[in-house]
């Protein structure tokens, strides 16, 4: 087993190891958030539309942490290790 | 890298230099459509018996004005044309990648980034505007003692906007994108590599139809958190 073989064996366990973590607090994270605003939004049905934008807002900042991770997920897919490209 | 052109790759036989993305043509053509749309639609405007086309304007008109007057009221007459414009460009590009012959712009790292870095500097100078050098002051934070360790943070914290504001949009019309890659080859090679009829299955379109979902979601998003930063960047107490 040469690098490169090994390099991607260990990618595909980092990706496939490492974006369900994310997913996994990411999807606890933002489920907290929308039970609360739910709540929110039964005790006061009147204010529902600025507890919308502020879980909308919430949604997003939580959400980032999982694209973050994603996006690493692909800098490592398709970047490779430089000094493993040159040979 | 291969490149799979959009329609319009025939124009780099017609001179346009190869350096130029095909997402940028992609992006260029949604700006020009929507610039004769928006002229087109405004040419003849009654006031008595208009027409369905100055309708159906007039309603997303109302819808962005109420969006973006909401968000920050104090400086509406700057953040509404800015702002709509920005909700409409990212909304059209996140849904023209659906187009077959089509690629989504905002799935390129380009797209996203030039419209994170405007609206970070579009938040600069209207904290400048509004505050003058006060905006300054935002960085010091609250007790002036602790300076020195708030002013990095603040300006890591304000570096930090544009990036996630990239990453947001880009990792989730790419993702998005990728799926429903990854869905049409399972469908091609895995299911109907042997069975020829499972071959128009298409796997793909619960994830389109998400798409078109998450597409509005994203472009609504970004155009409330830069609402939010500038609305924060002009607001008064800290």
């Amino acid at each position: 087993m040469g690098p490169h073989e090994l390099y991607y064996a260990a990618m595909a366990l980092a990706i496939g190891l490492g974006l369900p973590v994310a997913a996994f607090g990411c999807g606890i994270g933002q489920g907290m958030a929308i039970k609360g605003a739910m709540e929110g939004m039964a005790r006061q049905p009147e204010a529902s539309g600025k507890i919308q934008t502020a879980m909308l807002i919430g949604l997003a900042l939580i959400e980032s942490l999982t694209i973050y991770a994603f996006v690493v997920a692909l800098i490592m897919l398709f970047m490779g290790i430089p000094s493993l490209k040159i040979k | 890298m291969i490149e799979y052109g959009s329609w319009l790759s025939f124009l780099y036989k017609l001179g346009v230099p190869e350096w130029i993305p095909d997402s940028l043509l992609v992006s260029f053509f949604i700006m020009i459509c929507l610039c004769a749309a928006a002229f087109f639609m405004t040419r003849n405007l009654k006031v008595r018996k208009p027409g369905t086309a100055q309708i159906a304007l007039e309603y997303i008109m109302q819808a962005l004005m109420g969006f973006v007057d909401n968000l920050c009221p104090s400086e509406k007459k700057i953040l509404r044309p800015v702002l709509g414009t920005t909700f409409l460009m990212i909304l059209i590009s996140n849904y023209i990648g659906i187009v077959p012959g089509f690629i989504s712009p905002s799935s390129k790292v380009l797209f996203p980034a030039t419209l994170a870095l405007m609206a970070f500097v579009l938040i600069q100078v209207m904290g400048f505007r509004r505050k003058g050098l006060g905006y300054l002051m935002h960085f010091v934070g609250q007790p002036v003692w602790l300076a020195p360790l708030n002013i990095p943070i603040h300006v890591v914290g304000e570096l930090a906007r544009p990036i996630s504001l990239t990453c947001r949009l880009y990792g989730n019309i790419y993702g998005e994108e990728m799926v429903i890659c990854v869905l049409m080859y399972i469908t091609l090679f895995v299911m109907g590599a042997n069975v020829m009829p499972l071959r128009v299955i298409p796997l793909q379109l619960p994830m389109m139809l998400f798409g078109l979902f998450s597409g509005f979601i994203q472009a609504f998003i970004f155009t409330l958190l830069v609402g939010q930063y500038i609305s924060m960047a002009v607001s008064h107490e800290e």
